[in-house]
């Protein structure tokens, strides 16, 4: 477990927040842009110092102001996953992977991590010569490869498309599981929050307005901003990616895309009740002008 | 006289100082690019002085300072046993300063232009920062390093006003090819003079057509 407590003021931004990171568990850092996620981050990583407070990993010290102490980045254990990449464009896909482990056998280790995310064959790659899906794969495993304590992940699909993003989605949370590790995930989307973490920490303007599992924390927000309707499904039409779920509602027909996985999961079949939601955000209204 | 003798010496100069300067320019120029020391625009400042100076206020001074009478002169006479003005060791102090900014500014633009990203992905991935420098900063500063060196070495070739303060002519200890033009023509030596001058336009040509060549982008920046 991973104890935050910290303070920061810059010019325009002050963050002023307190959570925690449960162990092996994958916890979401949720909010709007310029609520403060990445420079969380930062500061749990050590790329930047904290104002007060304290950052401590189970019983070890990471940053405590009123002890003057602050593990700089290479004493910490982290790995940190950034938005861009951030990849060594000078090295190669393998050296790049192999950059932070210091044990030797350095690049058969690398060669193992890369064939883990699909990536066997790439080893004499340039970053330059790659997708941004596999760029991305390998900014993880790089990540990863030293054995962190802390996965940080700073909305890691937000510069990939939108195909290639369900696809990692699916890549990181196996991987993220399979190794066990703690990560702490920094998004501003909603479905990554649901399908990736087991908490959420919702920050607002610098403070934590809200955490818990994702179904605590959503629910009461979707009911109040949602508008819904309640019917019976009469029709699915469901192909890999998307189903088209057609709802009875008092007579009238609805027609709403959604996830087949999320059918899947909720296995959902004709003649079930069933409520569609939006976000209000999400409905147009327009106003019938009638002829007098 | 041997007519090679100025030209072997000027080669020689300008090697051992532009040794000099990526020896010891790197971890300087590392500090102007990463300190933040708040006296630093005073440091460049001093650093840049060279490019505006009459190469002979510098030398002059430079004689001053490391003449006879001076601590570093009399200091340096005590453990060698010889002065550092007029020598040849006194050239290569001279030369150094004056060349300074041609290596220090190509260098600390080149750290300067790597992408910060890299660096914290480095020092996030449990590297040092010694380790971030030799592995990421300087093999994607190539180019910077290069182009200095380059320049430095052109340079010192070139160097005339600060070589003669400092160094005077004594043939084949001091008397480098610029200065060697300068004697020929005073006795009205055109012929050897104008050898000189065309061999030395001809390599700071070639130098500078390939400094341009290798990587314009670069340049573009610096200047």
């Amino acid at each position: 477990m991973i104890k935050v407590r910290v303070k920061k003021t810059w010019k325009k931004f002050g963050l002023d927040v307190n959570f925690e990171i449960p162990h092996e568990k994958v916890t979401a850092l949720f909010g709007p842009s310029g609520a403060g996620k990445s420079s969380i981050l930062r500061l749990v990583s050590g790329l930047e110092r904290a104002d007060g407070g304290m950052i401590l990993k189970g019983e070890d010290v990471w940053y405590d102001e009123s002890k003057a102490i602050n593990l700089l980045p290479q004493q910490r254990s982290v790995g940190f996953v950034f938005q861009d990449f951030a990849l060594f464009p000078h090295l190669t896909v393998e050296k790049n992977v192999a950059y932070g482990i210091k044990e030797k056998k350095r690049l058969k280790e690398a060669k193992d991590l890369l064939s883990l995310v699909g990536l066997s064959g790439y080893e004499r790659y340039y970053p330059g010569q790659l997708s941004g899906g596999q760029k991305q794969r390998v900014a993880l495993i790089r990540a990863l490869a030293r054995r962190p304590d802390i996965l940080l992940l700073d909305e890691p699909l937000s510069a990939l498309d939108w195909e290639t993003r369900r696809q990692l989605q699916e890549d990181l949370k196996r991987i993220i599981k399979q190794l066990r590790i703690t990560t702490l995930y920094v998004t501003h989307d909603v479905t990554e929050v649901y399908k990736l973490a087991d908490y959420v920490v919702v920050l607002e303007y610098g403070r934590v307005t809200k955490q818990g599992t994702p179904e605590d924390v959503f629910m009461g927000r979707r009911l109040s901003t949602r508008i819904q309707v309640v019917g019976k499904v009469v029709d699915i039409e469901s192909d890999s990616i998307l189903a088209a779920v057609t709802v009875l509602h008092e007579g009238q027909y609805f027609k709403t895309l959604i996830d087949t996985e999320e059918i899947l999961r909720m296995n959902l079949r004709i003649g079930d009740d069933v409520v569609i939601g939006a976000k209000s955000s999400d409905v147009i209204l327009c106003k019938v002008l009638t002829e007098t | 006289m041997d007519f090679t003798a100025p030209f072997l010496l000027t080669l020689k100069l300008s090697t051992i100082t532009t040794l000099l300067l990526f020896v010891l320019g790197i971890p300087f120029a590392y500090w102007l690019a990463f300190s933040r020391f708040r006296g630093k625009f005073f440091v460049e400042s001093v650093v840049a002085l060279p490019l505006v100076l009459p190469p002979t206020v510098l030398g002059f001074y430079l004689l001053m300072a490391l003449g006879g009478n001076s601590f570093v002169g009399r200091w340096y006479e005590s453990m060698f046993h010889k002065t550092l003005a007029f020598s040849f060791q006194g050239l290569v102090v001279g030369s150094f300063i004056y060349n300074l900014p041609f290596a220090i500014r190509p260098f600390q633009l080149a750290f300067m232009g790597v992408d910060k990203k890299l660096l914290e992905a480095s020092w996030s991935l449990g590297r040092s920062k010694l380790y971030t420098f030799l592995f990421v900063i300087f093999p994607l500063s190539r180019q910077g390093v290069i182009t200095g060196c380059i320049l430095s070495f052109a340079h010192c070739v070139g160097e005339f006003g600060v070589v003669l303060m400092i160094g005077g002519n004594i043939p084949g200890i001091t008397k480098v090819a610029s200065v060697a033009i300068y004697d020929e023509v005073q006795v009205l030596n055109y012929g050897t003079a104008n050898i000189y001058a065309a061999i030395l336009l001809a390599f700071s040509f070639v130098i500078l057509t390939v400094v341009y060549f290798v990587n314009r982008r670069f340049l573009l920046r610096m200047f």
